[in-house]
């Protein structure tokens, strides 16, 4: 099956194969035109990723390469927590990103449990930059699958449908359940993930991550708000018409009362007058 | 006493005028050089003091025109309507600058 007609767009990247040369990294530069890295300060070197580095290869002791990427989450906390939208998941799978609607706030980032995306610190105009799975270039028909994928020169990453993906890591890993480790990372991770990692070693994540979508969490929360603020509304008009007719009783009264005062003043008055 | 006090007042506009025109190179470099220059935010701090201080400032700020315009229509208390005004206005000026500073 053509992966690209499929719904669910995949990566399936095998630790035990990537021998770390970074192919993928330039691949997907030239691909996206991300420019050359700059020598961020804040950064764990150069080779973290950054607003020029959507994808790049942790190098963990004992030449274990793991490669570092967006991982187009099935229920992504970038978009639920995006308040203008310009984060998307596709219903073929990426999560994708429209600078247009981008105001910059930076939610996504604050709300992204891989920690992944990236902003342009250096720019006039700045953007969030992060791994869109080549989405725009498959989309307009230049590639077939991601920069990153189509240059390793291993296949230790490949592209597919999220199943046969899944099936294939399983494959694998009963194939050799003596060098992978019994976990495929990003079936369940943060409610699942459409980017998947089969390895030998154990992959170090962000302690954020969770075993749910987190953006079911604030879903909880957040459903209540049309109720909370047509009820909170409703409540202070009534309030509004309590204390508004309060004041006019009093008004009234104090009225009744100036009146009342003149009566008698006046009686007093006609009184004397007699 | 008259003239004294028009001396402190000039020193006090001097000292504002001073702050805006410092404001106003900081503005100029954001757009010449990026958000990172001038906030020396980063990809592992993308809020940092920055929208801290931007959330406190400008929405605790704009939090009390809510309470003096709650006073005023919604607890018809006519005793705070002249504070209503320069209230709302602070307000709008709070939640101009969390947009702005964003």
């Amino acid at each position: 099956m053509n992966p690209v007609n499929s719904s669910h767009w995949a990566i399936l990247t095998d630790v035990t194969k990537c021998i770390g040369c970074e192919s993928c990294v330039e691949g997907c530069r030239e691909a996206n035109h991300t420019g050359e890295d700059r020598p961020w300060a804040w950064q764990n070197g150069v080779r973290d990723l950054s607003a020029s580095r959507w994808t790049t290869i942790d190098r963990l002791p004992g030449n274990h390469y793991i490669r570092r990427q967006c991982r187009h989450c099935i229920s992504p906390a970038c978009a639920s927590a995006c308040p203008v939208g310009a984060l998307k998941k596709t219903p073929e799978g990426p999560v994708v990103y429209d600078a247009v609607k981008c105001m910059g706030c930076r939610y996504c980032m604050m709300a992204c449990p891989f920690q992944i995306p990236r902003y342009s610190w250096d720019s006039a105009v700045p953007a969030v930059r992060k791994c869109v799975l080549c989405h725009d270039r498959i989309e307009r028909g230049e590639a077939t699958e991601p920069a990153c994928t189509a240059s390793c020169p291993t296949e230790a990453t490949v592209f597919g449908s999220r199943e046969e993906l899944l099936k294939e890591a399983r494959k694998r890993i009963e194939a050799a359940p003596e060098l992978y480790r019994n976990h495929v990372w990003g079936e369940t991770e943060a409610g699942g993930t459409n980017v998947l990692t089969i390895s030998d070693v154990d992959i170090p994540l962000p302690n954020t991550v969770p075993t749910d979508a987190l953006p079911e969490r604030t879903w909880a929360a957040l459903k209540t708000v049309p109720y909370a603020f047509i009820g909170a509304g409703v409540g202070m008009l009534g309030l509004r018409w309590i204390m508004g007719r309060r004041n006019e009783l009093r008004e009234a009264e104090a009225r009744a009362q100036a009146a009342r005062a003149e009566e008698e003043a006046r009686a007093a008055a006609e009184e004397c007058e007699e | 006493m008259m003239d004294t006090r028009s001396a402190r007042l000039r020193t006090v506009k001097g000292a504002l005028w001073f702050i805006v025109g410092i404001a106003a190179i900081v503005g100029v470099a954001r757009f010449l050089a990026g958000l990172g220059a001038v906030t020396n935010l980063t990809d592992r701090t993308p809020w940092g003091l920055w929208v801290g201080f931007d959330v406190m400032g400008g929405v605790a700020l704009a939090a009390g025109g809510f309470v003096i315009a709650a006073m005023v229509y919604v607890f018809r208390s006519e005793r705070f309507r002249p504070l209503l005004r320069p209230a709302v206005l602070t307000a709008f000026l709070g939640y101009m600058a969390v947009a702005v500073g964003l």
